[in-house]
């Protein structure tokens, strides 16, 4: 059962921004942008194909992905187990949940200093950042899969006898399964926004880093590179993800897509 | 209060009478304690089926049905008196009993024939697990949706998969809950009779619960009659009529309404 692809809707996703950077050439082939602030889309295509040929581009973004893949291993390998452990001790989230709320409202960039201060401006404190940024979606989202097991198929593994080992693997892992890859998905988005943050912050390398060089260069063209190739990283990870979920989970196809 | 002086082994069915007695329910009880006070579902119920007979129990609303399933099934525990099942005390689930809940109860992540082999892949062989599953697929007539994933169901088609789940189980007993109760008229009277047919193919012990007079009339040889909450045995009736039943016919109508006038006696 492979979930077709509707090229109608694919063709419109991609006409709408093309259409879009089409106007923009327009009118700052006309002269009514400012080319300090707004270069034209031929321009920053030209910025992209430099940035490639002198291989900038592919140095500072697979710096960024390193520390995206270390810092989003560490955190699963944190938030999932931890998640599986508070979501299955009820009395044990009252203890905890008001401090997870009241760390949940400090955006991932106000530590930063702290970080910064307390780890270098390397590799540690973006580590840090993406850990924090993502902790909180995949834990929070694997407390809740756990608790949200539906007792009804509890009892109805009860009813036929399962061992409670068997009752994790073919009741719990896979009920709670749906919600954990939620947390992942939105832990991940999460991680690569807090990513380029640290990295304008800390200027080291990176595609965060790269905004501030063209900034510094008074090289729009460039800002507009990375920022744009922030955008398209962003979008092709959702993407994949989405693709995993409907891989593994074939049978959430049908219920309508989550709105965020 | 009507009190229960019935005695529920009045045997009015010669054709069973001579058969093993393969459930025993003896002057059970069953109170629940919750946070706002004691409720009391059961009183003093006793009744007994046969190997291979299909009894329904009909009662008003709250009169304790499904509890009396569930301590069957041994999913819950009765507060006083004891269930016996060929003779020996039922004490938690087992693997001779098997329980369809009123909703279909599914695994959304497993496809219809994994549903159906959920209770066995774990305790049988693979080519067990693959020979009963395909024996429960065709009882229950979903063979072209085996693939099939329970949203992609009709709510008859679940039900019918809840069944095969419980066929494949190979259950002495099959202890049905009000399985047809959210489903239009037309496809219950259709899944009635594919219950039917899969009782005479199979040969299967099933207690089923209903509110609905006419399905038990339609299905059983024994009604057992509850009277309202705390609830027990009011009466036990025997059906005697030939399958299949006719239901425009006035030994149908003349039962029918007797059964109603005495449902909604007293309270
Ligand atoms: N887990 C429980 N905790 C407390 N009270 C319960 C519980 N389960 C059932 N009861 C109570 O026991 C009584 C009988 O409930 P039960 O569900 O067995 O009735 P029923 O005959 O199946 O009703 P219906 O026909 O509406 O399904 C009700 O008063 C109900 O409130
Ligand atoms: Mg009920």
């Amino acid at each position: 059962m492979v979930k077709k692809i509707d090229y109608t809707i694919v063709l419109k996703g991609v006409a709408f921004p093309l259409l879009l950077i089409l106007v923009w050439e327009i009118t700052a082939r006309l002269g009514y942008l400012n080319a300090l602030f707004l270069p034209a889309p031929s321009k920053i295509g030209y910025a992209f194909v430099q940035m490639v040929a002198d291989g900038s581009w592919a140095v500072n973004l697979l710096a960024s992905m390193k520390r995206l893949a270390y810092g989003f291993l560490i955190t699963v390998c944190l938030a999932v187990p931890l998640g599986i452990v508070v979501g299955r001790a009820r009395s044990f989230q009252h203890w905890i949940s008001p401090t997870l709320s009241f760390l949940q409202q400090i955006p991932p960039i106000a530590w930063i200093p702290i970080f910064i201060l307390a780890l270098g401006i390397y590799e540690a404190p973006k580590i840090a950042v993406i850990i924090y940024a993502a902790f909180f979606p995949v834990f929070l989202n694997t407390v809740q899969g756990v608790n949200s097991v539906d007792p009804k198929l509890v009892e109805v593994g009860r009813a036929y006898m399962l061992s409670s080992l068997r009752m994790i693997q073919r009741v719990y892992i896979p009920s709670a399964g749906m919600s954990i890859f939620v947390g992942l998905r939105l832990g991940l988005s999460n991680c690569w926004r807090a990513l380029v943050m640290a990295e304008m912050i800390t200027r080291t390398t990176g595609i965060g880093a790269q905004i501030w060089e063209g900034r510094d260069l008074m090289q729009p063209d460039r800002i507009f590179v990375a920022v744009f190739t922030i955008g398209v990283v962003g979008l092709i990870i959702d993407i994949i993800l989405k693709r995993m979920e409907h891989r593994f989970m074939p049978w959430k196809k049908k219920y309508p897509e989550d709105k965020r | 209060m009507s009190t229960n002086t019935n005695n529920s082994n009045k045997k009015r069915n010669p054709e069973n009478s001579n058969k093993e007695i393969l459930i025993q329910v003896n002057n059970i009880s069953k109170t629940f304690t919750s946070n706002w006070g004691k409720v009391q579902a059961l009183r003093n119920l006793t009744f007994s089926c046969h190997r291979g007979e299909f009894v329904t129990i009909v009662g008003p609303s709250g009169c304790g049905k499904t509890t009396l399933l569930r301590i069957i099934a041994g999913l819950e525990r009765q507060t006083t008196g004891e269930v016996l099942f060929k003779g020996s005390q039922v004490l938690g689930p087992g693997h001779d009993r098997a329980i369809v809940f009123q909703e279909p109860r599914l695994f959304p992540w497993l496809t219809v024939e994994q549903n159906i082999a959920f209770g066995i892949r774990d305790s049988r062989s693979k080519q067990e697990v693959e020979s009963l599953t395909d024996k429960s697929l065709a009882l229950v007539g979903l063979k072209d949706f085996r693939q099939a994933y329970p949203h992609e169901l009709s709510g008859g088609m679940a039900q019918r998969v809840a069944i095969g789940r419980a066929l494949a189980f190979e259950p002495a007993a099959l202890l049905l809950d009000e399985p047809f109760s959210s489903l239009d008229v037309s496809t219950r009277a259709r899944l009635q009779g594919e219950l039917l047919e899969l009782w005479h193919k199979t040969g299967k012990t099933i207690i089923l619960v209903t509110h609905n007079i006419a399905e038990a009339l339609v299905l059983s040889q024994k009604i057992i009659i509850m009277s309202p909450a705390p609830g027990s045995v009011k009466e036990v009736l025997a059906i005697d009529l030939p399958y299949p039943r006719e239901q425009n016919s006035p030994a149908f109508q003349e039962r029918k309404e007797y059964i109603h006038k005495n449902i909604g006696a007293k309270h």
